[in-house]
Order: C-alpha cells, then sequence, then structure tokens
C-alpha cells in the first residue's frame, strides 16, 4: 500500500518537473529565435560573410517554422549537440562539460559553509531563547541577507588576499594540479557563497527546531533523563530536517544565483563565468545552453527535494 | 487591516525616508556633480572636501553615492511596482476563476521560479541588451511571479467566504467582486511583500550592474562603482566599502519595515 503511494506522489511530481522543464525549455529557446530581425544576423554580426549566414540560418533551420525550429534544436539538444561558440568555434558541449565540475565543487564547498553556520546558529538560538547570544543572531542574519553577494566577495578578497595575504584574491588551482591549491582557492569563494544562504537556513533550522521542542516525544525523552545533545540531535533535530530540506530546494535558486555571481568576482571557471562572459561577448548559443543547464539542475534539486521529503515523512504522499 | 504610524517612526523607515529625500534632491545636496572629473584629485581619502574620498577620475564618492541612490531606487520602486500591478491582478484572477485557467496561469508563474532569478534577469538581459531601462525591466520580470503567487494564496482563501457568495448571488460581475469585494481582504501580505519586493530588486540591479550588464558607465550605479573599485581596493578600500555599505543598509532597512508590517498586522 505504501509502496503504491509512494509511487504515485513519485510520478505526479516527476510529471510536474516534466511540464516545467518542457515550458522552460520554450522559453530558452525564445531567448535566440525571438532575437529582434534575423537572428544569423544579430548572432553572427555586421561583419559576417554571406556564406557564414547562410550556414547558420541552416543550422538554426530559420526557413523552416518555429514549431519545427524548436523540434530540431531538442532533437540535437537530446544528442549532445549545444552548438558551438561564435567567439573561439569550440563545441559548447565541450566547455560545458569542463565548466560544471568547477560549480559543483564551489557548490560542495559553500555547502559545507551553510551547514557549519546554520546548524550551530539554528540549534543555539532555538535551544536558547532568551541568551543575548540569539538577540545578536538575529541581527547577524539580517545583515548577513542584505549584503550583496559581491560585495562580500571583493572585500573578502581584498581582506584575506591583499591585506593579509593568506589566500589567494582570486583565481582557481585544479585538484589534480594541487589539492591544498585547490582547497585554498575555493575558501573565500565558499564563504562568499555561504555566508547569506546560511542565515537564511539557520533561521528556517531554529525555527523548526522551536515548533518540535514543545512536542510530548520531546518531553518524554527530556524527563527520562537524556542528555539535551542526545534530545536536540537524535530525537528533534531529526523531525526538524524535513522543512529544511524543503526550503533547502526552494533555496537551490537563490544559490545558484549566488554561484554565478561568486564566481564572476573570483574568477573562477565554472558555469557561472561562462554564462557570464558569453552575455558580454553576446555570445548567444553559449549563453542558451549554459541557462539551459542551470535550468535543469534547478529542476532537478526541486524534484529530489520533493523525493527526499516524501521519504523522510510518509505523511506527504497522500496528500 | 490597521495603519498605524508606528512604522513610519523606527529607525529603519526613516533610514528609508531620508535615503528617498537625498535622492530627490541628489542635485541639491550634493557639492559635486556626479561625473565631474577632478584630475588634481584622484583617489584622494576621504577629508572635509571630499567627504568619501574620490575615485580614479577624481569623481567625488559621496556626490556619485547620492545620485546612485536615484538609480536604485527608481529601478527598485518602479521595478516592484510593476510585478505587483501585474502580479497581483493575475494572481486575485487565477484564485477566483479557478479550474483551468488558474492551472494555465500558475503553470507560467511556476515555470518562471523555476528559473533561478539572476540568470533570468541575466537571459533577459542578454537578448535586450544591457543598460539600465532593460535591467529593471528584467527585474520586474523576476519579481512578478511571488505577487501572483500570493495574491492567489489569498483569493483562494477569501473565494468561499460567505460574503464572496453573496457579492455572487447579488449578481456582480468578475471584474467587481475580484477587485472591490476581494482585492481589499488579500491586500495586506501584498503590501507586506512590496518592501522585501524593493529590497531585492535593488539587490539585482546592484548585480547586474556589477557584472556590467545594468547601469553603464559614466552613470553612477552603486553595483558599477563598486566593480570599478575593485581595482584600486588596496590603494583605496573606503572606494568600494561606501556604496557596498549603501546597499547593506538599504536592503537591511526596507526588510526590517516589511517585518514591522508583518508583525503588525500578523500576516
Amino acid at each position: 500500500m505504501a509502496g503504491g503511494g509512494f509511487a504515485t506522489y513519485l510520478a505526479h511530481r516527476g510529471a510536474e518537473a516534466a511540464v516545467t522543464l518542457f515550458l522552460a525549455s520554450i522559453l530558452v529557446f525564445a531567448m535566440v529565435a525571438a532575437l529582434p530581425g534575423d537572428p544569423a544576423l544579430v548572432i553572427l554580426g555586421d561583419r559576417a560573410t554571406p556564406d557564414q549566414l547562410h550556414a547558420l540560418r541552416a543550422y538554426l533551420g530559420l526557413d523552416q517554422p518555429v514549431a519545427v525550429q524548436y523540434l530540431r534544436w531538442v532533437g540535437r539538444l537530446v544528442h549532445g549537440d549545444l552548438g558551438h561558440s561564435l567567439i573561439n568555434g569550440l563545441p559548447v558541449a565541450g566547455f560545458i562539460a569542463r565548466a560544471l565540475p568547477r560549480t559543483l565543487e564551489l557548490s560542495l564547498w559553500a555547502f559545507a559553509v551553510v551547514l557549519l553556520i546554520a546548524l550551530p546558529a539554528g540549534i543555539f538560538a532555538a535551544t536558547h531563547p532568551r541568551s543575548p547570544l540569539t538577540g545578536a543572531l538575529r541581527w547577524y542574519h539580517a545583515s548577513a541577507l542584505a549584503v550583496p553577494v559581491f560585495w562580500l566577495g571583493v572585500l573578502l578578497s581584498w581582506y584575506f588576499g591583499v591585506v593579509v595575504k593568506w589566500l589567494p584574491p582570486s583565481g582557481f588551482v585544479t585538484l589534480t594540479e594541487s589539492p591544498e591549491g585547490w582547497a585554498r582557492s575555493l575558501i573565500l569563494p565558499a564563504v562568499t557563497l555561504g555566508v547569506g544562504v546560511g542565515s537564511l537556513m539557520a533561521r528556517f533550522v531554529q525555527a523548526s527546531l522551536e515548533d518540535i521542542l514543545w512536542h510530548d516525544y520531546i518531553r518524554t525523552a527530556r524527563a527520562k533523563g537524556l542528555r539535551t545533545r542526545t534530545v536536540i540531535w537524535r530525537h528533534a533535530l531529526r523531525n526538524a530536517l524535513i522543512p529544511i530540506i524543503t526550503v533547502l530546494g526552494i533555496q537551490a535558486g537563490f544559490f545558484i544565483g549566488g554561484a554565478v555571481i561568486t564566481e564572476a568576482v573570483f574568477a573562477i571557471p565554472g558555469l557561472g563565468s561562462t554564462l557570464w562572459r558569453s552575455i558580454l561577448t553576446r555570445d548567444y548559443l553559449v549563453t542558451q545552453s549554459v541557462i539551459l543547464v542551470g535550468i535543469v539542475g534547478f529542476v532537478l534539486i526541486s524534484l529530489c527535494t520533493d523525493v527526499l521529503y516524501g521519504i523522510l515523512d510518509p505523511r506527504i504522499r497522500y496528500q | 487591516m490597521r495603519w498605524s504610524t508606528s512604522v513610519l517612526r523606527t529607525p529603519s523607515a526613516v533610514f528609508i525616508g531620508v535615503l528617498i529625500a537625498a535622492a530627490l534632491a541628489a542635485a541639491a545636496v550634493s557639492r559635486y556633480a556626479p561625473t565631474a572629473m577632478d584630475k588634481t584629485a584622484v583617489l584622494t581619502v576621504p577629508s572635509w572636501r571630499h567627504l568619501m574620498g574620490t575615485d580614479q577620475f577624481g569623481r567625488d564618492i559621496l556626490s556619485r553615492l547620492l545620485f546612485g541612490a536615484r538609480v536604485a531606487l527608481l529601478v527598485g520602486i518602479a521595478a516592484t511596482v510593476v510585478s505587483a500591478v501585474f502580479g497581483v491582478p493575475l494572481g486575485l484572477w487565477a484564485g477566483f476563476r479557478g479550474g483551468p485557467a488558474d492551472a494555465v496561469a500558475m503553470r507560467g508563474v511556476d515555470t518562471l521560479l523555476a528559473i533561478p532569478p539572476v540568470i533570468l534577469a541575466m537571459a533577459l538581459v542578454a537578448v535586450t541588451g544591457p543598460g539600465s531601462v532593460n535591467a529593471g525591466i528584467a527585474v520586474a520580470v523576476v519579481g512578478l511571479p511571488q505577487f501572483a503567487r500570493i495574491a492567489r494564496a489569498g483569493t483562494l482563501a477569501q473565494r468561499r467566504m460567505e460574503y464572496v457568495e453573496a457579492a455572487v448571488a447579488a449578481g456582480a460581475g468578475d471584474a467587481w467582486i475580484i477587485f472591490r469585494v476581494i482585492m481589499r481582504n488579500v491586500l495586506s501580505p501584498v503590501l507586506v511583500q512590496l518592501p522585501i519586493g524593493v529590497a531585492r530588486a535593488i539587490l539585482l540591479e546592484a548585480s547586474l550592474s556589477f557584472l556590467g550588464l545594468g547601469t553603464q558607465p559614466p552613470h553612477p550605479s552603486w553595483g558599477l562603482m563598486i566593480s570599478e573599485s575593485r581595482e584600486y581596493m588596496y590603494t583605496a578600500p573606503w572606494y568600494g566599502i561606501f556604496p557596498g555599505a549603501a546597499i547593506a543598509l538599504t536592503v537591511l532597512a526596507l526588510n526590517n519595515v516589511s517585518d514591522h508590517l508583518r508583525s503588525l498586522w500578523r500576516v
């Protein structure tokens, strides 16, 4: 019975994600199709030769009806053909494959920062409602959410990279080149990206724990003499995690946006800087592909968090 | 919904008020034109002549900050008003009609929400081209779904209430019911969202300008000033610190005003 309910829930959420992806893909397709005038001319610029224009028009299928152009575009995507950069002629799929791991590495490090801030700060505030530190944390979170990501990045890079020279101010070292250099090059970007989301999460950890600490089972756990630490980590936090995971899915968009800006500030050669550079150089096909990858990533994260939510809280499957 | 002047007396509201006044009177208040260069005073430390110092062209940073406040507030407020003016009626209509109309409208809104805000804004600017106006339009589009969602949620809660059914029974038209009967009862969450919307819009505009996709030089914009200050952070750290602090304080104040309204109206 429960398995059937979960399967239905999965199918329902999967179908929803598929519809969202389909609609979003139309928007992304329209980005290039809706360029004013002749998209081939806009993309290649005035200095393009008639042959080049002709080739790009044929590639994009501009002489075909829009629906056919869309289907052909999706067909190429499915086969892994994301087009070629107009700036250096390299296949876009290639640079996405090279840039994606950088973005994932940054995200993992930043996620660690988020947890390092959110769990201790959230748990402390929920368990010490009257402490002056809890009041101070409230102000800290409000300020951390008001500080623009790029400004925090500029300040950290200046102070730790230039003034005290503890860490490289920008740039990226791969893990294979030097594990130590890799870690050092990701610390400042991870903090830049993690601080805002960390405060956001800390508030949810706090709110969600506060709700749970009133429940009878927590009182029972305390009454039978368990230590506060055990009650929090073993009993309360497990249930508090459910709403936290949902929030994580919702805030992933904020996180992805922050990653784009952080990569730009610290010159990390990930998807974010690829997107940024492609917009500045009007490399439309690259822009289009990277945006699509970003949306697919975000939709997948939301789907995963919903599935996880269904696993952790069986009640949700029947709603 | 009870209006209280207590909101206006909070330090945050006072700060926003002073900022708006300073932005409006920027031309009268500032001692220098925001684009006036002075080769004899390049990157000078803050002093009585230049309270916040000067930038790499000898332009007065305080004057640029004040004129930059115009860009931030204008784009922030205008974009948020546009988001609300389109988003709220869409949400009201979808929530009231229900059924396929609601499903279609909300699919569209969810699709916009499925694109991370910064990426959606960058995509729109990539098509329309960099600049203050195009960045403002992008910011407005990014903010729209939030207002539609809030208005729809409120409408769904009100739709089954007896006073709405009474209006339907009395033969009132859809538009009358939506705008005259329901809207006033879903307005408080929308009003609470407004300052947050402006704060997010200001952050997004600043981010776009920082990336070179929003306001273009030589016009002063807070995000652009931070981006230009990067090369001189070592010799002139104040250059990048003042505009960033301006953004952070403005956003903090707007969020506080919103929190205050939320607790006042128990939204």
